[in-house]
């Protein structure tokens, strides 16, 4: 099928963008252009230009940058580079100037990865750093020197067709020598608001005192968020010190510290991603439940002493809002680094 | 920015925040009838919670005479936050939050209020598990403060168990001088702990009060020029268009220098010009902040009468509409001796800073909405461009405080062509224009640390005293000595009386034009 540019914006020869882009803003000075980070987004293929056009057009209102959109078509022939550029404009309040970020978008055919690479840091907004959300299966080595230069590597390991391929090429990007580049997993943030109202829960000190007695976690999910569910298991596991033991398809079994067992059921679930979990000790559960159509969570508390219902805000599970979180400046993700470790394990 | 034990009993709370996070507390408003729960701190309450952040468990309890039920309560808070919250109202949170809400009336005075108050709370921490921490919100008049006090104590609602936290956030006022600051800080510690009390100023939990940290200290470009080898002078505004509204009273007792300078603007001149701290917890960043307020030149009234100009509104023109004069303002005195301008002229008497002058203006009915800081950096030396050019002009770094928080640099540049023509250019950080989002109000920071124990942004017990010293030498002068400094006059709508511009003119400085 053709490639439908109209949403691409202008088209422009490659050698030819910082020049366009200066005519861009030159010409127009009711509108501020603001930057204050590099966004690449690389997709392989035409199919998905239009959609991250479309997000990156979201993203841009509460992260102003400099979004450079590619799509990688190595075995196209012969070699070239098509690019275009346009302006994604938003008022923040009546009577303002609006406020302005730039996208290339670069369609790199039969290029080497070192081509795509040079194409990509040719266009870079000086000085500010490099985000890229890498939206393909990772290369076998992470040899293109771009990888030298990314500040943040951004993936969703729950699109991964290969997970412990995709998980051992992380890894070799990861120790291929840029001791300034942070990963950042989507899937690990969608789970975000689910870890935010358990731990909250467990300052009951009701709970708090069950901890160490847990003996069973389900997990209710989509088909397709078994790795976000594994991720929530992980997490859980790694938090708490608990060992991987074995494990079949839907359940899998941890010894704690006590070396007693604990048991982890995964359960399909018609809802998105992971829509709900109980935790059980013997005197105890607590059960996080994502209402269709609501924004909250409602948990549900059993101890010895009662039963209590309370609400907790159930996160934004839309892509665009999970970007924003990962391309906020926070901590390392050591915790998720924990997490991923015992992920290994448990990955087919 | 200090670590509580809190969050190692809870292994699943790791990571989840890069901020200490809240424990689980009952908070109680005293004053809750007042404007403040309405229009600030309920609805940075829910902006809290609506952000994830404040405790499920968390309940919250007004306490004030007249007579509620927790339902008209709740009811009069929604509409409020509908028009007060930055984020709006979201039923789905408003229902589950309301219900975390409770009215508690009674007289300030009266032990029974309190019993029945212990009692409520008791069975509040046994339903939701909150473990007897408490926050009590002081937001009333000073004049209340002791009585309150004295009735939680009485109570026993200051005592904690088992590793509970019992603290209390007392709004300005801290006195009226050094004396009666002192007093009211003896009454408070016979009640709280020094490090359970929480001296609330909203100016440090703005986002630029607290960027001027990290600008200073987590960017190597500036400190090095950051002293009196680099600085020439350093300018603060305060400036509003309002005048004093319905705050007559309150405002004829406490006048601009109590108002603004002794609490919010000294705040800010110590995060501008402190040492940089050994690190970030509460105590690090006080001790040095109060080195500065020691260091503030003390003055004689005849200084006072040469470095500070005081002055009142009289009636003119503001945003096109004819305003009164302060002394024809409503429960103002005809014969009044306020001040609603202040502006002086400061020094701190310290090795960074020996011989740079800090110029200092507040004031009512000014033109313009804002505050902000400007550091004026020396010009170049007279050879090359300044010989070529005279008057180059100075690189200025401006922190706006509000509105439009921000930082903007001024720096010289050639004008493209032929000729070397050299002209001012401003490079501009608007936290709007990059960030995209909102800053959280003021409240919700502090209310956020106020529960997860960190007194950072709060202010000291003996950086009060300090800054009251620094103040009384003024009032001193101003009140009680023979001759004191007349009451300068200046039309409502402008930038303030002459002779404030005459305490710079005499240094050959000109205000800074907002």
């Amino acid at each position: 099928m053709p490639l439908d540019e109209t949403p691409l914006g202008l088209p422009v020869a490659f050698d030819n963008i910082s020049k366009q882009l200066k005519a861009l803003w030159d010409s127009d000075t009711e509108r501020t252009r603001a930057s204050r980070l590099n966004f690449v987004v690389y997709c392989q293929g035409t199919d998905l230009l239009k959609a991250n056009t479309e997000l990156i057009s979201r993203l841009v209102r509460t992260h102003a940058c400099r979004a450079i959109l590619i799509g990688d078509c190595p075995a196209a022939q012969p070699p070239k580079v098509s690019a275009w550029i346009q302006a994604h404009c938003h008022l923040t309040k009546a009577g303002a100037k609006e406020i302005c970020s730039e996208q290339i978008t670069l369609l790199a055919e039969g290029l080497s990865e070192e081509g795509v690479a040079n194409a990509l840091m040719s266009n870079l907004d000086y000085d500010l750093p490099l985000n890229i959300w890498w939206q393909a299966p990772f290369p076998a080595l992470p040899t293109s020197p771009l990888w030298a230069r990314v500040d943040r590597l951004i993936f969703d390991s729950q699109s991964w067709e290969n997970p412990s391929q995709e998980k051992q090429r992380l890894d070799l990007i990861r120790d291929s020598g840029n001791p300034r580049m942070s990963m950042a997993d989507i899937n690990w943030t969608r789970t975000m608001a689910l870890r935010q109202a358990i731990a909250q829960c467990f300052d009951m000190p009701q709970l708090l005192a069950e901890l160490p007695l847990l003996n069973r976690l389900e997990i209710r999910h989509a088909p397709d968020a078994r790795l976000t569910a594994l991720l929530l298991a992980s997490w859980f596991a790694a938090q708490l010190g608990w060992m991987f033991d074995h494990s079949s398809q839907d359940e899998i079994c941890f010894r704690d510290k006590k070396g007693d067992t604990l048991v982890v059921n995964l359960i399909h679930s018609p809802n998105d991603s992971v829509s709900g979990v109980t935790v059980r000790s013997p005197e105890s559960s607590l059960t996080l439940e994502r209402t269709q159509g609501s924004s909250l969570f409602l948990a549900t508390i059993h101890t010895a002493s009662g039963t209590s219902e309370t609400h907790f805000p159930g996160g934004n599970l839309e892509t665009t809002a999970l970007l924003c979180e990962e391309l906020t400046p926070g901590p390392r993700h050591r915790v998720y680094q924990k997490a991923a470790a015992i992920l290994e394990l448990l990955l087919p | 920015m200090n670590s509580t034990p809190s969050q190692s009993s809870n292994p699943l709370k790791e990571g989840l925040s890069s901020r200490p996070l809240p424990r689980p507390c009952n908070v109680v408003i005293f004053g809750a009838s007042g404007d403040l729960t309405y229009r600030k701190l309920i609805p940075a309450l829910y902006n809290i919670e609506a952000d994830g952040d404040l405790p499920a468990t968390t309940h919250i309890t007004g306490f004030a005479r007249r007579p509620k039920s927790d339902e008209s309560f709740q009811h009069e808070l929604g509409d409020a936050l509908s028009k007060f919250s930055r984020s709006g109202r979201s039923e789905e949170i408003w229902k589950d939050f309301s219900n975390r809400l409770h009215y508690h009336a009674s007289e300030f005075g009266n032990p029974e209020g309190y019993r029945t108050l212990a009692a409520r709370l008791d069975a509040l921490d046994k339903e939701n598990g909150t473990a007897g921490n408490r926050l009590f919100y002081l937001s009333v008049g000073p004049s209340e403060f002791e009585g309150i006090l004295a009735q939680l104590a009485d109570a026993g609602l200051n005592k904690t168990i088992d590793g509970a936290w019992a603290r209390v956030i007392v709004e300005k006022p801290f006195g009226r001088d050094r004396d009666t600051a002192h007093a009211l800080n003896e009454k408070v510690s016979k009640v709280f702990a020094e490090n359970d009390t929480y001296r609330i100023d909203h100016y440090l939990g703005k986002e630029t009060a607290q960027n001027i940290m990290v600008l200073r200290f987590a960017n190597s470009i500036f400190e090095p020029l950051w002293n009196h080898r680099y600085i020439d002078h350093i300018q603060i505004t305060a400036a509003e268009p309002m005048g004093v509204e319905a705050r007559g009273p309150y405002y004829e007792s406490s006048g601009a220098l109590r108002d603004m300078v002794q609490n919010h603007l000294t705040q800010i001149l110590c995060l501008l010009t402190m040492e940089p701290p050994a690190d970030l917890s509460a105590d690090s960043v006080r001790d040095e902040k109060l080195k500065v307020v020691r260091a503030l030149r003390k003055m004689s009234p005849e200084q006072v009468a040469r470095n500070v100009v005081r002055a009142q509104y009289a009636a003119g023109v503001v945003g096109g509409n004819d305003v009164l004069g302060y002394k024809s303002e409503d429960r103002v005195s005809p014969q009044s001796e306020t001040e609603t301008y202040v502006a002086y002229r400061t020094f701190i008497d310290n090795w960074r800073w020996d011989g740079v002058p800090i110029y200092v203006r507040v004031g009512k009915r000014m033109p313009k909405h804002g505050t902000e800081i400007a550091i004026y950096f020396k010009e170049t030396p007279g050879v090359l461009f300044n010989a070529q050019q005279a008057g180059l002009g100075p690189n200025v770094l401006v922190f706006r405080i509000q509105p439009d928080e921000g930082v903007s640099l001024l720096i010289q540049s050639k004008r493209p062509g032929a000729q070397l023509a050299i002209e001012p250019v401003k490079m501009d950080f608007h936290y709007k224009t990059s960030f995209g989002k909102p800053s959280p109000e003021a409240y919700e920071r502090l209310l956020l640390d106020a529960m997860s124990g960190d007194a950072t942004l709060f202010a000291r017990r003996d950086e009060v005293d300090a800054a009251w010293t620094f103040i009384d030498c003024i009032e001193h002068a101003w009140h009680n000595h023979p001759n004191p400094a007349p009451m300068a006059s200046y039309p409502a709508g402008s930038w303030g009386p002459k002779e404030a511009d005459d305490l710079l003119a005499a240094d050959g400085r000109v205000w800074r034009r907002l």
